[in-house]
């Protein structure tokens, strides 16, 4: 009997111990920000307000997401974990290009998966207020997290979304972009006309017009004399259709690629063809329904007529 | 009862209470408190729209230099003046 409880009294306290200490662990855990890794490393020194500097990915299906894109582009993955969070930075030859956001959406839960755009500013708060002054709402505030920056989603005008990125590491510099990378950036609207005054009275653009044969408005976003986004009137002939913006990842070949996301389960939305600047562009969908384009693009591709 | 195990669990006890304050009150960071924790830009578009499904004259990609529009009086935006080229994308390549 006195043995018995002597040997109580001894795992009592390491059992409390062993728990508070898992108890400790855990809370810490949950305590972690999420540490996400720098957009230019080492540092660049450079910034290009306005330049799309990230995308996001919210998908249902994180692992189904990292094995289309990985075969698609090449991209390989890290992760990063907290609580709530389970998030994969996507890899191009070591840089992050990417991220992958694992989100359940629920039945009733009328939402599909997107990618969301990243474009660059100094000051997200700023950017916040002038946004908000021009008929902007905010869908998710200005939040930081370690390494990468400070970011925060807003809806345009018309609904639009798009968020704004301050990075920690200034932005990545002004290469042309490499085959599995971010080349282009367009911006499909109701009223471009009003909505490049918005975009402009946040991040600063130029603003060119194209000569248009389709009736419709084509504008040129650009800032450090490069060209960074166009925006579009949506295409007609169908009214469900809503403002969003669109990325495009640079290939090698645009039909071949097209042909390799359907193998890999995604579908093309717009077959590939050739585009103002002379390469093929094709407008595919991931296995989720989140679309993304594909774009040609040679030093060497001579201009041909798009028709 | 062995006086080890009792300032160990006392120990854990201190370290679960105070790593549950640091949780609950966030540094600021330089950034108004609203520093880590879960990552929020989960951004989801409605259901039901059509994208793409335009046809082959619509164009959303970059120029590559050259002539745009002249500027009009009547636009939102401020355009930028005749006289400068539509500017294209970076084409400088890494490494270069």
């Amino acid at each position: 009997m006195n043995i018995g409880w002597h040997r109580t009294r001894q795992f009592v306290p390491h059992g409390l111990c062993a728990l508070l200490l898992y108890g400790a662990c855990a809370v810490a855990a949950m305590a972690a920000p999420l540490d996400l890794p720098p957009l230019a490393d080492p540092a660049s020194g450079e910034h290009h307000i306005g330049k799309m500097i990230w995308a996001d990915l919210v998908t249902p299906d994180l692992a189904g997401a990292k094995r289309f894109y990985a075969e698609l582009f090449g991209w390989t993955f890290r992760d990063f974990h907290s609580a709530d969070t389970d998030y994969a930075v996507a890899l191009l030859d070591g840089r992050p290009v990417a991220g992958l956001f694992q989100r359940k959406i629920p039945p009733g839960e009328q939402r599909q998966p997107a990618w969301l755009t990243f474009l660059a500013v100094r000051d997200v708060d700023a950017a916040k207020r002038t946004a908000l002054e021009h008929g902007a709402k905010v869908v998710f505030e200005p939040k930081s997290y370690a390494g990468r920056g400070r970011q925060a989603v807003f809806a345009d005008s018309e609904g639009a979304a798009f968020a704004v990125l301050a990075s920690n590491s200034d932005d990545p510099p002004d290469f042309l972009a490499a085959p599995g990378d971010w080349i282009w950036s367009a911006l499909l609207v109701h009223d471009p006309d009003t909505e490049a005054a918005f975009y402009q009275a946040l991040f600063g653009y130029d603003v060119f017009e194209l000569p248009s044969d389709d009736g419709l408005q084509h504008l040129i976003l650009s800032s450090d004399e490069y060209a960074r986004a166009s925006i579009n009137s949506l295409p007609t002939g169908s009214l469900r259709r809503h403002p969003h913006w669109l990325n495009f990842v640079r290939v090698v070949n645009t039909v071949d690629a097209a042909a390799k996301a359907v193998s890999l389960g995604g579908r093309v939305l717009v077959e590939p063809h050739i585009g103002r600047h002379g390469g093929k562009v094709a407008l595919v969908a991931d296995p989720t329904g989140a679309p993304f384009g594909l774009m040609e693009w040679s030093d060497t591709t001579t201009k041909e007529e798009p028709k | 009862m062995s006086i080890v195990p009792l300032r160990l669990a006392l120990s854990s006890l201190g370290l679960l209470l105070l790593t549950t304050l640091c949780a609950c009150v966030v540094g600021d960071g330089g950034y108004g408190g609203d520093v880590g924790g879960p990552y929020v830009a989960g951004y989801v578009e409605p259901v039901g729209y059509v994208y793409g499904d335009w046809g082959r004259g619509y164009h959303v990609g970059p120029p590559r230099g050259g002539e745009h529009s002249a500027p009009q009086s009547s636009r939102s935006y401020r355009a930028a003046p005749a006289s400068r080229a539509t500017p294209s994308i970076p084409t400088r390549s890494r490494g270069r």
